[in-house]
């Protein structure tokens, strides 16, 4: 009476309890214990053997090591051991379920103190233990699709991230304007099985098919999802014997194809294959394919964006270079020009060679702050420059006009300029706020000039004119700080000393040349990225035997050309 | 990019004035940090801002637009800017530029 009344509560029970006797057999399971072990009567778990229902499920452990049903805390507890509560991962061999399941154990004993029976209670936990896990992934692969703009490779980790987390299979393909697709990336944890994708690959079509699989949720936009996919479907769209027998090797089980959706439409479809673990797909799965989606579409999209406007900068700046060097009598030109190796963050070096009333003006600046407005204000400075040297020949005044110009601008608008106007044998300059120019020549090498105010900054600021001679067979050497201020890898400076010596090791190379010499001499001492970009202009005085023969060069490298 | 030399900030509030002293080498890459730690420092109204350079090994133009930036900044707050003056190398930039006659240099050891 008392054992009918107590089988009437345990059956009514939420939870899963199951009975075992003093000898470890399985004597009792309530309603939901039958369920979990997918047993159709508690007569079914009494005539089967326990080891054969274990057979059944595929037990883990939370990191995935397989673990023995004698470890179970029923089995523990009645080996006399301590028989803490044990989460284990189980999932259902024949169908691919997955269930979290907390297993706890509770000892009756008679009045001698022996065992009697143990009574096990099984939580299904499934519910939080894989919200759980899906959000510390998704976590995960936000930060992984964060980490880096190389989409590509981030893509890659991301995948092989979800494997076998999420699916046995994980891939991202990407579609590009006119439909057609690239691979990115496969990932499996078993190489074997990925080589079997590469042979797959080969049946791919560049163009997709809009009725079917990828080429349908491009054009949707929608997920597509195939569960339990029989052998049948296999034989329609296998493409030959061959195909069928990659198909059949893979074991596809269940698909998942959820799009890479932006603003301006699907850019590619993130797949998730189960095949080998023969899970099928939840909802909440599914909903996890479709967030990682968006997170990869997000990522794609921002690196997208990233290199066109790094793109767009370079351009911007290139332009504010002169296509090339005037040939100017009795002098020969070269010029270097190297962006900063930060990616988008542009700097505002530019040099240019400016014609006016009294000859030519050799122009180099530098303009504080970086990126897409400080190319917007290079092209003010430049373009100013080129304007106010139609009414104005004295390079301190070209530069006094420009200070006036900058100090009309909103906020605090700063540059440095140097203006050097070459004549016979000599040059008449300017500097604002800018290094001083070096002249290169037998005499060895010196500083030419005298320092005038940063422009744009001040209220009165002083422009000294100074002439210098540079003799036949002599070199002007002008640059920007970001030659001086060039880094080695130990965080040491280039500084003023190493430039000089550079220059005096090679006093009369022609400006081509010598522009070679600087870049060759910055390289070698500096490391790969540089903060900061690099213009060099470089007037020589030619000796009279060059007559009018003279050559000029602009020398302009990317940063890819770099190392 | 490379950064090998520690580079730190700090504050030191004292009753009305507060000191920024700045440890390494000033370059486009620290300039949010040091706008932040100037911000910060200057939403409490003080009355004597000092920036503190002897301890720095480097300054390009970006620290010197810093600079000339804080130094329009409080003249509209009404407090009062002080920059200990850097070593000789890094001076220069200040030289160059005209910026030394322009911008309140004290030497190291002023109270």
């Amino acid at each position: 009476m008392v054992e009918s009344r107590l089988a009437a509560t345990l059956e009514a029970l939420g939870e899963a309890v199951t009975i075992q006797s003093a000898d470890g057999r399985s004597i009792y399971a309530n309603q939901a214990a039958l369920d979990l072990l997918k047993l159709s009567s508690l007569e079914e778990l009494v005539a089967t053997a326990p080891g054969e229902i274990s057979a059944r499920f595929e037990i883990q452990s939370e990191d995935g090591t397989p673990i023995n049903v004698s470890e179970f805390p029923g089995n523990r507890a009645l080996r006399g051991e301590e028989y803490p509560s044990l989460l284990v991962r189980n999932v259902v061999r024949a169908t691919g379920e997955e269930r979290w399941l907390l297993n706890k154990a509770t000892v009756l004993k008679d009045s001698e103190n022996r065992i009697e029976m143990v009574i096990n209670l099984i939580e299904n936990v499934t519910a939080p233990k894989q919200a759980e896990r899906r959000a510390k992934f998704l976590a995960q692969a936000g930060k992984t699709l964060a980490s880096s703009l190389d989409y590509k490779q981030t893509l890659e980790n991301v995948a092989s991230l979800a494997v076998p987390e999420v699916a046995d299979w994980c891939a991202v393909d990407l579609v590009d304007a006119d439909g057609d697709r690239e691979s990115v990336t496969v990932a499996h944890v078993d190489p074997t099985k990925l080589a079997l994708a590469g042979e797959l690959r080969r049946y791919d079509t560049r163009e997709l098919d809009p009725s079917e699989g990828l080429g349908a949720v491009v054009h949707t936009g929608e997920t597509q999802v195939y569960q339990a996919i029989p052998d049948l479907s296999l034989a329609e769209v296998a493409l030959d014997e061959e195909h069928l027998r990659l198909l059949r090797a893979v074991g596809l089980h269940s698909v998942v194809m959820a799009p890479l959706r932006t603003a301006h439409g699907t850019i590619g479809v993130l797949t998730l294959v189960n095949a080998e673990s023969r899970r099928s797909f939840a909802p909440e799965d599914i909903e996890l394919a479709e967030e990682l989606a968006r997170r990869a579409a997000a990522a794609v999209e921002n690196a997208r964006l990233f290199s066109e406007r790094t793109h767009i900068a370079r351009t911007l700046q290139e332009n504010l270079l002169p296509e090339a060097l005037p040939q100017i009598p009795g002098w020969q030109l070269g010029a270097l020009y190297r962006p900063s190796g930060g990616s988008t963050e542009i700097g505002g070096d530019f040099y240019d060679v400016v014609p006016t009333a009294a000859g030519w003006v050799l122009v180099i600046g530098d303009v504080t702050g970086k990126g897409v407005t400080a190319a917007g204000l290079t092209s003010l400075v430049r373009h100013s420059i080129r304007a106010i040297a139609h009414y104005e020949s004295e390079p301190a005044t070209i530069i006094e006009r420009l200070d006036e110009i900058l100090r009309d601008q909103r906020g605090m608008q700063t540059c440095t300029v140097a203006c050097i106007r070459l004549e016979d044998e000599a040059v008449t300059g300017a500097a604002g706020g800018h290094p001083l120019p070096l002249i290169v020549g037998p005499d060895g090498v010196n500083a030419a000039g005298e320092p005038g105010s940063l422009i744009g900054a001040f209220e009165n600021g002083k422009w000294p004119v100074w002439r210098a001679s540079v003799p036949r067979g002599s070199s002007l050497v002008l640059f920007t700080d970001g030659v001086t201020d060039s880094q080695a890898p130990d965080g040491e400076r280039f500084g003023d000393q190493r430039l000089a010596e550079l220059l005096a090791a090679a006093p009369s190379l022609d400006p081509p040349e010598l522009v070679r010499h600087i870049d060759a001499g910055l390289t070698a001492f500096e490391s790969a990225i540089q903060a900061d970009d690099i213009g060099v202009l470089i007037a020589k005085s030619l000796a009279p035997t060059h007559g009018n023969g003279q050559t000029s060069t602009s020398q302009r490298q990317g940063s890819l050309s770099k190392t | 990019m490379i950064r090998p030399a520690e580079f730190r900030v700090e504050v030191d509030r004292g009753q009305s004035a507060v000191k920024l002293r700045i440890v390494g080498e000033i370059d486009i890459a620290r300039i949010k940090q040091l706008e932040q730690s100037r911000d910060g420092v200057l939403a409490g109204s003080p009355s004597t801002l000092v920036i503190d350079l002897s301890k720095v090994g480097f300054l390009d133009s970006s620290g010197l637009k810093f600079l000339l930036q804080t130094n329009e900044r409080v003249q509209g707050l009404g407090c009062e800017l002080q920059i200990v003056r850097p070593a000789e190398s890094v001076m220069k930039v200040f030289t160059l530029t005209g910026a030394d006659q322009r911008l309140p240099f004290v030497d190291p050891g002023t109270p």
